[in-house]
């Protein structure tokens, strides 16, 4: 328990209240912004190809000339790719910290409980029967039926989780596991029928799911990403005093004037866009969203209106810096991201799990 | 102490700053939880609910702080007490649970700022270290919550419902306070410390509603107590009509002679001479 404990403990500024951790939440942010700029920067600059950003710069700016092909590396591929790992690190880790905020519970995460499951299996569907039984939703959509397909497929599980996760305004961490266990074994099982149904150029873009890359980022998926994470995230920051009422329980959140049922729906509402759209462009990403919000509550504490921005500039930095490991430590081949994430994240999953197991008896 | 300074209609007779409960009967499941209860608490006054463990305390608190449906009426300062004006509602009264798990890790600063928040810095409301000096726990808004005590953790919770509620009466009227069991698990300097703010807060004009298992407590600060048994009221009135030898004893299935002090009108029972 001893970071969080001692640096409770610690008075931040010789100004500030004791136990008050806004300023230093304001100054963590304000570091986070640095660290995520270093994050972009690596990202544009590392890869089989080498660039110097500074050139880019300036010839953006007209000063300098820069060969063609530096251009295009950078402009199409690089650069989508960037901007999607920033909207799908930001995206996945909001998700998360909402999601936790919902269930009052550290351990949920829309990849543990199987909404990204869920998700997939959305996506999938439209990957499979999109020229066929879907045929009219793809029609209209266009390059936003796959996250549209992936949103109602992570709103369908969140809400079937939260039925079940929950009795008496409580989750029991059991429960809301199981309960994401046999939904995530569902989905995966329906995934598994539509891989049998689906063609060889379907089966290479299903392929695509089972790790989660950012590998064939375009414009295309940035534009199709961002006006869904961009809503939920908007949406979780004007939440964020109601998430904080919710430390409480649900009763005392309403005796402090929040309206908790419609709190509820709209979160569980963000979680769906948010988890939806980024496992549509990037497939199952795990662990982000669980450790994002999991290292920021130990620097800045729980509060939600400094923990939800916080999320979003960590998320984005990380994702990035996986996204920068995975490309160059098998260069010039390249590993998926999903699995960068998961060495990193599932050890710290189960160190989470057993820092609370003392806390958890009887849960 | 308590019946020598309030007079039943007490010293702020505006209508409105009623609690009025009618008919209530709560069923959970199956099981008739509440049965045709009534009660009225006034602004000004502090009113007791006592009675047996399971006889529905908690239950008709909830019910009044709409955490629960129930048949009935239930209105305070004449308004109906239902989802729709819950934020309304929270600015003229704040809840004290008979328990409060925290979710996080926050500092008490923290939780406390929780009650703060709902009502900004608008006159009346106390600053966070004022809210801890009132529950006497000057120093403790550096401590992480979860490693408090449960007597401490349960004052925490008290000065963010403080926070809350802020001055006992606000420009719209008086304000109340609904607490479950608020020193149960308190010592006894702090059970009184406790009480006698309550106490003051109705003395300035506030409602106070209080489940309350402490008898002797109970007689010392409330005005007006209503006596719960199996989901029925069966009394209702000042602390020498309900708190009586005869009506205590039937309330709890024990013979419990009730006792008053020399000059004062305020009863006491002795566990020691309790029979069975
Ligand atoms: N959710 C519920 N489902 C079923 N029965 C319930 C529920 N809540 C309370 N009860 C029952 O209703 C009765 C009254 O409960 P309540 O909590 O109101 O008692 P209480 O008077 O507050 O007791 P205590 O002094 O122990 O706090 C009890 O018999 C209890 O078992
Ligand atoms: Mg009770």
């Amino acid at each position: 328990m001893s970071v969080a404990d001692v640096s409770l403990r610690v008075r931040w500024s010789r100004t500030g209240v004791e136990g008050d951790r806004r300023n230093r939440a304001l100054l963590v942010l304000l570091l986070l912004c640095g660290f995520l700029l270093v994050c972009i920067w690596l990202s544009m600059t590392s890869g089989a190809v080498d660039i110097r950003l500074w050139e880019y710069l300036q010839a953006v700016a007209g000063q300098h000339e820069l060969s063609a092909r530096d251009q295009l590396v950078i402009e199409v591929i690089r650069l989508p790719r960037m901007v999607l790992g920033v909207i799908v690190g930001g995206g996945l880790a909001i998700a998360g910290a909402v999601m936790q905020g919902l269930f009052r519970n550290p351990l949920a995460d829309p990849g543990v409980v199987g909404v990204s499951a869920g998700a997939s299996l959305g996506a999938a569907a439209m990957i499979v029967l999109g020229s066929s039984v879907l045929a009219p939703v793809t029609l209209h959509l266009g390059i936003y039926a796959l996250p549209v397909a992936a949103f109602v497929g992570s709103l369908a599980t969140t809400f079937c989780l939260y039925s079940l996760g929950r009795t008496e305004g409580q989750t029991s961490v059991a429960t809301l596991l199981l309960a994401g266990i046999a939904l995530s074994a569902l989905a995966l099982a329906m995934v598994g029928v539509l891989i049998f149904l689906a063609d060889d150029q379907q089966l290479r873009d299903l392929n695509f799911w089972q790790l989660g890359s950012l590998a064939g980022a375009t414009w295309g998926k940035v534009a199709a990403a961002l006006p869904f994470v961009g809503v939920a995230s908007l949406g979780a920051l004007l939440m964020a005093p109601g998430l904080n009422s919710l430390f409480l329980g649900e009763a005392a959140a309403g005796h402090m004037g929040i309206h908790v049922e419609r709190l509820k729906t709209l979160s569980i509402i963000c979680v769906a866009l948010a988890t939806g759209a980024c496992v549509a462009v990037s497939g199952g990403i795990g662990f982000v969203g669980i450790v994002v919000p999991h290292l920021l509550r130990l620097v800045i504490g729980p509060d939600h209106r400094y923990l939800l921005p916080g999320c979003v500039l960590l998320g984005a930095s990380l994702l990035l810096l996986a996204d920068a490991i995975a490309r160059v430590i098998v260069a010039p081949a390249e590993l998926p991201i999903g699995i960068v994430t998961a060495l990193v994240g599932a050890p710290f999953f189960l160190w989470i799990l057993l820092r609370r197991k003392g806390l958890m008896a009887g849960v | 102490m308590a019946s020598s300074t309030n007079i039943p209609g007490g010293p702020h007779p505006i209508s409105a700053s009623r609690l009025d409960v009618e008919g209530v009967c709560v069923v959970i499941g199956r099981k008739e939880i509440l049965r045709q209860v009534g009660f009225k608490a006034e602004a000004g006054r502090f009113s007791a609910i006592i009675g047996p463990n399971g006889s529905g305390k908690s239950t008709l608190l909830k019910a009044i702080i709409g955490e629960l449906g129930y048949h009935g009426s239930i209105r305070l300062a004449g308004r109906l007490v239902s989802e729709e004006n819950r934020r309304e509602l929270s600015l003229c009264r704040a809840v004290l649970p008979q328990h409060t798990s925290v979710a996080f890790p926050l500092t008490v600063h923290e939780v406390v700022s929780l009650g703060r928040r709902v009502r900004g810095n608008e006159g009346g409301s106390y600053s966070v270290e004022d809210a801890l000096a009132a529950v006497d726990l000057n120093g403790f808004s550096g401590r992480s919550y979860q490693q408090l005590s449960g007597g401490e953790q349960q004052r925490v919770q008290l000065a963010r419902v403080l926070c809350q509620v802020g001055a006992p009466v606000g420009p719209e009227g008086p304000r109340w306070l609904f607490l479950d069991e608020p020193v149960s698990s308190l010592d006894i300097k702090h059970q009184l410390w406790v009480m006698r703010f309550a106490r003051s807060f109705a003395e300035g004009g506030g409602g106070v509603v209080a489940v309350m298992h402490d008898l002797n407590l109970t007689a010392m600060f409330a005005d007006h107590v209503l006596a719960l048994k199996q989901g029925e009221a069966r009394a209702e009135g000042s602390v020498q009509q309900v708190i009586t030898s005869d009506l205590v004893s039937s309330l709890y299935e024990c013979v419990l002679p009730v006792g008053e002090t020399p000059g004062r009108e305020m009863p006491f029972v002795l566990p020691q001479v309790a029979g069975h």
